[in-house]
């Protein structure tokens, strides 16, 4: 009987000692694991300065599409001329809009449509306005993400931008 | 040797353990029908060692990776072979692993008491698409970026979690260098650990329960595993690898694209496994997230209840139709959304247009890896382009004097030294956008015209070396030109030096630029009156060439 108590508490202690061990190994394990999806936390960061990509007078009611690159800093290594993403640039008169190519739906790149007039997705088919960027059709559910951009001294500058795919709202990351 | 293997035998129990392994009834006799689980076996078995060996030459860094994936396949003998196993025997691996459970739905052989080995091996097949997934990522190329990115785009479309979960998987708030970190770590670390233990428990409890003989074989004889069994085994793997290595020979290897490019723009596609889920993620709106996300889930959770909706007396087909009928219909569904995809990109002309140029990229790519990767990176590979190259110098180098409104000397673009650009030259050569700015501005300009003119232009255009020159018009210009006051100040033997002007034998051809750039005050070229800086050691021998080379290519830009 007394064994049999003793050996009940061998049983429990053994489950228990063998619990805190786990746990032990498995908080720095989780930890280290979960350190870069912490919200806010910026694994990759550019200097986020404007970036040229012509005059105006390059750009027309045609969209053109830029490429943008910067030095960034990615994890433990600084970049110089890393091609962030692309942009749409259009210009009709005065007005110089830039749109990121990253589709709003999952992120594929959009392409210009020259003889529909629309921007489209070549993943799953969505369609957007060639001068507006507003969705016209497909799964998408938002227009295209405008870019911040500067049209000072005749010289336009973009921001690049990234925007959470899949929602209704515009969202930056 | 049978009494070295008695010695061992007395100190390991080899011959008991072989046994072990070896002996085992079937049921109902051997059958080819059985041959899937151990080919299967055979087939990750492959994996692992192919896997192994690209693990040799593979570097998991977004600089590095698809530089090193490029050497394997384009430089390392059988390189491309090896790796053609490895990601075509993951397709085959699916397909097999299909047949499997195919017949193991056929044969009923999910029933009772196998219920939980029929969840295991669905939990192995989610294991080989979690390894489809992580590697398509790791070349870091156009076609495995892309598609990664749809992929864990759809993670953080999870409700409540979404947003964590994908920062998880990505490592971070963008695709980088611990995403690939991460994905490398699942792929060849975590995913064959856990493949191998679950693997181990499904192999142990079929050999716990025995095979399920197909319906009304029950009273077959008994035919044990080795060799009746195995040899089918055996017979089965050699097909199939006969199958996958001519596959692979017939396609020169697996495909690898461009290095991936975050700025370009590509036509994501994912493997052909899962097309059917790429299909369903075109719905969009409220239903979209639902269903691609829902989808999946339910076709397990269908998946994984067969076993109790399937109680009939007896597993003949014909008693089971509910559990076989949703089978079909999960199957059948699979399958028309993966064709239903393939066709609609296959009358997609643009698209096609689209793939076939990121095709010569991806060649272009390779072939500019061969010449070594820029410490840059992978996608610094196409500044081994010498035009690009050569682009790039003429930028930083020159184009302060050649280019833009502040002219230093005569300005460089297309159609430099093209039939147009001479003429406008010699009836305006101290024009701002010529030598109108420099000290060579005594030159008059050309009184001639009309044929006379194109004789001598065609002359100046013959010396570049370009190979639509008129050859009779050039000997006339060379006898007009010898006859004028052209060779009062100019020489064309491109030899001779101290002339007033430049000696225009070979005048823009390569090594003339060449020259031109190592000396430009030498005695054939510019002379004393030269204010072009010589760029003998500002830019190397390699580059002078390329420039050369790029500056000639203008001529023909017109």
């Amino acid at each position: 009987m007394v064994d049999e108590g003793r050996r009940r508490w061998l049983k429990w202690a053994c489950g228990g000692l063998a619990c805190g061990i786990g746990g032990l190994v498995a908080a720095p394990v989780v930890a280290t694991l979960a350190w870069p999806a912490r919200a806010g936390r910026r694994v990759i960061g550019g200097a986020d300065d404007p970036i040229a990509v012509g005059a105006m007078e390059d750009f027309g009611e045609v969209p053109r599409r830029v490429e943008l690159a910067q030095e960034i800093r990615d994890a433990w290594a600084v970049r110089p001329r890393v091609r962030l993403g692309g942009a749409w640039v259009v210009r009709s008169g005065d007005q110089v809009r830039a749109f990121t190519t990253a589709c709003p739906h999952l992120g594929c790149p959009v392409g210009y449509d020259a003889a529909e007039r629309v921007f489209r997705c070549p993943c799953h088919t969505s369609s957007f306005d060639g001068q507006t960027g507003e969705r016209k059709s497909g799964p998408a559910p938002r227009g295209l993400d405008p870019l911040p951009l500067s049209t000072e001294g005749g010289l336009v500058q973009i921001r690049f931008r990234r925007f959470r795919p899949d929602i209704a709202e515009r969202v930056e990351i | 040797v049978s009494r070295l293997g008695d010695w061992l035998e007395e100190r390991v129990g080899w011959r008991a353990a072989l046994a072990h392994a070896l002996v085992e009834s079937i049921r109902g006799g051997a059958s080819w029908a059985y041959v899937f689980g151990s080919v299967l076996v055979f087939l990750l078995l492959t994996q692992a060692v192919t896997g192994v060996v690209l693990a040799v030459t593979y570097v998991p860094s977004v600089t590095d990776a698809w530089g090193s994936v490029a050497y394997l396949q384009d430089q390392i003998s059988w390189g491309w072979f090896v790796r053609g196993l490895h990601a075509e025997g993951a397709s085959a691996t699916l397909v097999v692993a299909g047949l499997h459970i195919l017949q193991v739905t056929l044969w009923g052989a999910y029933r009772r008491p196998r219920e939980v080995n029929w969840w295991l091996g669905l939990l192995l097949l989610l294991l080989l698409f979690g390894f489809g997934l992580t590697g398509y990522l790791l070349p870091w190329d156009q076609k495995g970026y892309w598609a990664t990115r749809v992929a864990t785009g759809i993670a953080g479309q999870t409700p409540f979690v979404g947003d964590w979960l994908q920062r998880f998987l990505q490592g971070g708030n963008e695709y980088g260098q611990l995403t690939l970190t991460r994905f490398f770590a699942l792929h060849v670390l975590v995913l064959p650990a856990v493949t191998l233990a679950v693997a181990v428990l499904h192999v142990k409890l079929f050999r716990r329960h025995g095979v399920t003989p197909r319906w009304g074989k029950d009273d077959a004889p008994t035919q044990p595993f080795w060799p009746d069994q195995l040899f089918r085994d055996v017979v089965a793997m050699a097909l199939t690898f006969a199958v996958l290595a001519g596959l692979v020979w017939r396609a020169g290897g697996a495909h690898l694209a461009a290095p991936a490019d975050p700025a370009s723009n590509y036509d994501a596609r994912p493997e052909w496994y899962f097309l059917p889920l790429f299909q369903l993620l075109k719905i969009g709106g409220p239903l979209e997230r639902v269903v691609a996300l829902g989808a999946p889930l339910v076709v397990f959770g269908i998946l994984a209840v067969l076993p109790f909706l399937d109680r009939a007396e007896g597993r003949a087909p014909r008693r089971r139709l509910l559990p076989l009928g949703l089978f079909t219909l999960v199957g059948a569904g699979a399958i028309s959304l993966g064709l239903m995809a393939r066709v609609s990109d296959g009358n997609d002309a643009a698209l096609v247009e689209r793939q076939a140029a990121a095709e010569v990229d991806a060649r272009r790519a390779r072939e500019l890896a061969k010449l070594g990767i820029p410490p840059g990176g992978s996608l610094f590979v196409w500044e081994n382009d010498p035009a690009v190259r050569a682009a790039r110098v003429f930028g930083e180098e020159c184009a302060g004097c050649h280019t833009g409104k502040d002219l230093k000397g005569p300005a460089i673009g297309p159609g430099y030294n093209s039939r147009a650009w001479i003429r406008a030259y010699l009836l305006d050569p101290q024009g701002a956008r010529f030598f109108g700015r420099t000290k060579q501005n005594q030159m008059k300009p050309t009184k001639l015209d009309g044929p006379a003119l194109d004789e001598i232009v065609e002359m100046i255009y013959a010396e570049t070396g370009a190979a639509d020159a008129d050859a009779a018009l050039t000997e006339r210009g060379r006898q007009r030109f010898d006859a004028s006051s052209c060779s009062d100040c100019h020489a064309r033997d491109g030899t001779t030096g101290d002339d007033i002007g430049p000696n225009l034998g070979g005048r823009g051809t390569e090594k003339w630029f060449v020259e031109l750039l190592e000396d430009p005050g030498g005695p054939r070229h510019f002379g004393e009156k030269n204010e072009m800086p010589s760029f003998a050691r500002t830019i190397s021998s390699q580059d002078r060439q390329a420039l050369a080379k790029w500056l000639v290519s203008l001529r023909g830009a017109d």
